[in-house]
């Protein structure tokens, strides 16, 4: 009974017990987080363009922006926040949602001013001209150090498709 | 030094060895059956899977352990979810990140086309889809619902130097055989 093995076999088991049930308290102290309105965003252009065949319609949108996720960061189990500007865009059958840009946001970065970004990812469509009810939202996904991923909306503004542009 | 071992377990009698290879046995069931249990009731194939590359860091570094749930059919899957996957005739399931979803209906029939991204990859994930444009809701294992930093890197351990792995076995099987309480 009083082995070495027993012994490191007791001293394991209570060293990952306790382990277990400090991991599970810190992934409950961050289960919910605080909303803020501050973030926004302002589209500086937004084009439809068609593609050279004719068959899709490119949008291109470059914006400004502040992300503001200090409330995220209140809680000292974020290890980083990942947002996505998201386009939300719905017709009777279909409904679509496209990332144009996403930022990881690291702790020093808390208050990000954004001057005219470009759109990382393309937004394309047959046409552009049948949904209504588009929206552009901010999103966040918070990365913990252990436990849940916790997702939320930073901000969301209605947006218009405008024409497609004849000539680039 | 091994004739040695032998002895003991002569002198141990055949029942005993019985009774060591049922509680050993008895063991290796109920992790399974957790493991399965867990399955059931988060809707998934793989409730647990361990990261392997480093195409989504810094979120999910190798070694990691993450935790996954499948919503029901009727709840479609969100662009900023982090999903795992598994291509047709390729065993490695993938952990990316969804930027492109698609809904169409059709009556009451829905399809979702999904496209993916690793967080550290440049480009998304279409040439890992072995020539199709999009993903199919049928494909996607689970999303991740939450993780444990580094606690399966022992696999990945395990996984690099095979060696490893069938002496930890041995040495196991050992200590149980012998193991006299």
């Amino acid at each position: 009974m009083f082995t070495t093995l027993a012994r490191l076999n007791s001293l394991s088991a209570i060293i990952s017990s306790s382990l277990f049930v400090l991991i599970g308290m810190i992934s409950l102290t961050s289960l919910r987080y605080p909303e803020s309105t501050l973030s926004n965003i302002q589209l500086t252009q937004f084009n439809v363009v068609n593609s050279y065949n004719k068959l899709n319609e490119f949008a291109f949108l470059r914006f400004d922006g502040l992300i503001d996720s200090s409330h995220l960061f209140d809680n000292w189990n974020t290890k980083q926040v990942f947002v996505q500007l998201t386009a939300n865009y719905n017709n009777k059958n279909t409904q679509s949602s496209t990332v144009v840009w996403d930022k990881i946001i690291k702790p020093h970065q808390q208050h990000t001013r954004i001057e005219n970004a470009k759109q990382k990812y393309s937004l394309k469509s047959k046409s552009f001209k049948d949904y209504s009810n588009a929206t552009l939202t901010l999103t966040y996904d918070i990365q913990p150090y252990v436990g849940l991923n916790r997702q939320g909306v930073l901000h969301s503004q209605p947006i218009e498709f405008p024409n497609v542009k004849s000539n680039i | 030094m091994l004739s040695q071992e032998f002895k003991t377990l002569k002198n141990l009698g055949f029942r005993h060895c019985l009774l060591q290879a049922l509680s050993f046995a008895s063991v290796i069931c109920t992790a399974l059956s957790v493991y399965k249990g867990l399955g059931v009731v988060l809707n998934t194939e793989s409730p647990i899977v361990v990261v392997l590359s480093e195409s989504m860091e810094p979120a999910f570094a190798r070694g990691d352990i993450l935790f996954l749930y499948h919503p029901p059919y009727s709840t479609p899957i969100k662009t900023g979810e982090i999903t795992v996957y598994k291509i047709p005739n390729s065993e490695i399931p993938i952990v990316h990140r969804v930027i492109d979803h698609h809904i169409s209906t059709d009556g009451d029939y829905n399809t979702e086309l999904i496209l993916t991204k690793g967080d550290n990859n440049p480009g998304d994930d279409t040439v890992l889809y072995k020539g199709k444009k999009w993903l199919k809701r049928d494909q996607i294992v689970g999303k991740v619902m939450g993780y444990i930093p580094y606690a399966g890197y022992i696999t990945i351990l395990m996984n690099d130097h095979p060696n490893l792995k069938y002496a930890g076995m041995a040495i196991m099987a050992l200590f149980v055989m012998l193991k006299r309480e």
